[in-house]
């Protein structure tokens, strides 16, 4: 019997980790990682949650540390540094069930469900500095409208997966996923600028150009009134209307007895929203020199409402209940690994015993495709086993928000009960207001060797 | 026992030093935006022959012309005014002087203000004026719901010749507003 009771961070890069000392919980980075075990089962909604915040080119410090220094100098220096390429984004994940059993000797059949909340927002400086500063100071400038690019969902995920060991060399296997989603906000590939320029006839001209902005949403109205309830978003996680389909897929492959190399795409999927879909578009050009006075009295106009209706016209607002497709965002990850050290037995699921070496150092190469850019991360590590049932991970990684990120874990196992924990960025834990992101995970495994 | 010393290192690590200098989030309240939107404003050219009664041929002396301008449509908006910069450019090849006003009305067609009346003298082709409205002197900017411009020959006796197409009195004008909000 297992029961597994777990609390995990799930960050986009779970770099201690992946690939770590055998844990269940690596399945769902490497469908194809090698299990060692007949059976796992989680407790229901204990078997994981976690949180994280990642920002990237400035700090939570950087704006509410108490100096007494004013908080609009310090978000003016924070805009001063950031670039339209730097985001903040969440990430919020409670597993409900996760559990793996023994088909055969090969396979192993693990499923789970877990709820998700994914947001990004990228830094729309011209946006912000148009709300803080106005146009008056930038004439000739154009804001650009395309830095508009975020999206945030909430969703179910239902998978199911086979890890299938082929021969001592090579491992793969595949997870097929269903997602529910109770939530989709986004907007991206938007384009356009605001410019204001001095006129010729007129004292300045303003100018909107390849205005193309869409903003979708699923999950957030229903007959036409804003969702409020949580209760609500909650039920539409499990099968709700806007469903999508992914999969996982990975390998793990010895080249040697020392030497390991593994792979895996994480969530190559999409979903369909169809039900409760809100999209908001605006399209088009205009141009504004202000209000032309006639004095003719033989043609009365009220210039005000003319020039309403010529932006309305010209520039319209449309709304459309049209379904689409959103795509998750997909992970990749590969590791290389080097064995080294004193070589040691471990108790296997099918009474052998399978040859291990103390200690591993190699690397990692993480991606996530992002709305703007995909996002890296290279991470080298050091493993080291002081038993068969106490493991060590040490990492490095060089990622979009450090270049100095060091973290820590380890798995343990007493009896049937496997513990772990690891947390990364450890060189900010005395100030994390300080770190651009933190990532904690820990958890308890009781698993079934035979 | 040595599982059980890691794991207390461990918890005893994470709560000593998982730890933030001062922070204070309640800052973000006395953060203020500050812009100042500029854009042109109101533009004309007015010729002789506009000064002559369409039906009866008659010369007028006072031109009006109005417009919607609505602050109040956006409540929010119009809470954050604090204050309006008026600039106008004005080139008068005539050789008479005008007197111009700009007038803000409420929704019932009242004046509820009024920047200061503009005289430009005569063949003064290069003529520029300015002035601020305070919003917190002048509050009932607020309402504004049209504009009215009255252009005004000063001197009754001028007589103008409507077929004259090269005289002209060219207007052009822009406003500057600002607004003061709290997040």
């Amino acid at each position: 019997m297992i029961i597994c009771v777990a609390v995990n961070s799930f960050s986009q890069n779970k770099q201690v980790l992946y690939n770590f000392a055998e844990l269940p919980q690596t399945l769902l980075l490497n469908p194809g990682s090698e299990t060692n075990y007949k059976f796992h089962i989680g407790f229901p909604l204990l078997s994981g949650l976690s949180t994280k915040l990642g920002i990237s080119n400035f700090v939570i410090s950087d704006l509410f540390l108490d100096d007494n220094r004013s908080i609009n100098d310090k978000v003016s220096e924070v805009l001063k540094n950031v670039s339209t390429k730097d985001y903040i984004e969440s990430n919020i994940q409670i597993e409900v069930l996760n559990a793996g059993f023994k088909l055969n000797n090969k396979n192993y059949f693990s499923f789970g469900f877990y709820e998700e909340l994914n947001g990004i927002i990228y830094a729309p400086k011209d946006l912000i500095t148009l709300y803080t500063e106005g146009n008056s100071a930038y004439l000739n400038k154009s804001f650009s409208l395309s830095q508009i690019s975020y999206k945030v969902d909430v969703l179910g995920v239902l998978h199911f997966g086979l890890t299938r060991k082929v021969s001592n060399k090579l491992t793969y296997g595949g997870r097929f996923k269903i997602y529910s989603s109770a939530l989709n906000i986004e907007s991206f590939n938007n384009s356009g600028t605001f410019t204001t320029v001095n006129g010729s006839n007129t004292i300045y001209t303003q100018y909107l150009d390849n205005i193309n902005i869409e903003s979708r949403t699923s999950g957030l109205y229903k007959d036409d009134e804003f969702v409020e309830s949580f209760k609500s978003y909650l039920d539409n996680t499990f099968f709700g209307s806007n469903l999508g389909v992914g999969f996982d897929i990975g390998f793990t492959y010895h080249l040697s007895d020392q030497i390991e190399f593994t792979g895996s795409i994480i969530d190559l999927g999409f979903i369909n929203h169809k039900k409760e879909v809100s999209t908001l578009s605006m399209k088009g050009d205009y141009v504004f020199d202000g209000v032309t006075f006639e004095y003719d009295p033989l043609n009365p106009s009220d210039y005000g409402v003319d020039i309403v209706e010529d932006f309305r016209k010209n520039f319209p607002l449309v709304e459309n209940e049209n379904s689409y497709i959103s795509w998750r965002p997909t992970k990749l990850n590969t590791s290389f690994k080097y064995r080294f050290g004193e070589r040691r037995s471990k108790y296997c699921y099918d009474d052998t015993f399978k040859d291990f070496y103390r200690n591993a150092i190699g690397f990692q190469l993480f991606s996530v495709a992002r709305l703007l850019t995909p996002q890296y991360a290279l991470t080298g590590f050091f493993e080291s086993s002081f038993t068969d049932k106490l493991h060590a991970k040490v990492t490095y990684t060089i990622d979009n928000y450090s270049f100095h990120n060091i973290g820590i874990g380890f798995s343990s196992q007493i009896g049937k009960v496997n513990f772990y924990g690891m947390i990364d960025n450890i060189m900010k834990l005395d100030d994390i207001a300080s770190s651009n992101s933190l990532s904690v995970q820990f958890g308890i495994n009781l698993i079934i060797f035979n | 026992m040595i599982i059980k010393k890691i794991f207390s290192l461990i918890f005893s690590f994470f709560i000593l030093f998982s730890c933030t200098n001062n922070l204070d989030f309640s800052q973000i309240e006395d953060h203020r935006a500050t812009p100042e939107f500029t854009g042109a404003f109101i533009s004309f050219t007015l010729l002789p022959f506009q000064f002559f009664n369409e039906i009866t041929g008659s010369q007028k002396f006072k031109l009006i012309e109005k417009s919607s301008f609505s602050l109040t449509e956006n409540e929010l908006l119009v809470n954050k005014l604090v204050k309006i910069d008026f600039n106008a450019e004005i080139i008068n090849e005539f050789n008479n002087d005008f007197t111009i006003q700009l007038i803000f009305l409420d929704s019932n067609d009242l004046p509820i203000f009024s920047f200061q009346d503009i005289t430009v003298s005569a063949s003064d082709t290069n003529f520029n004026f300015f002035e601020t409205a305070e919003v917190n002197f002048n509050p009932k900017i607020k309402n504004t719901d049209r504009v009215k411009i009255v252009v005004t020959i000063n001197d009754p006796s001028t007589v103008l010749d409507p077929f004259d197409l090269s005289t002209k009195l060219k207007f052009k004008s822009s406003l500057k507003i600002y607004f003061d909000s709290y997040l």
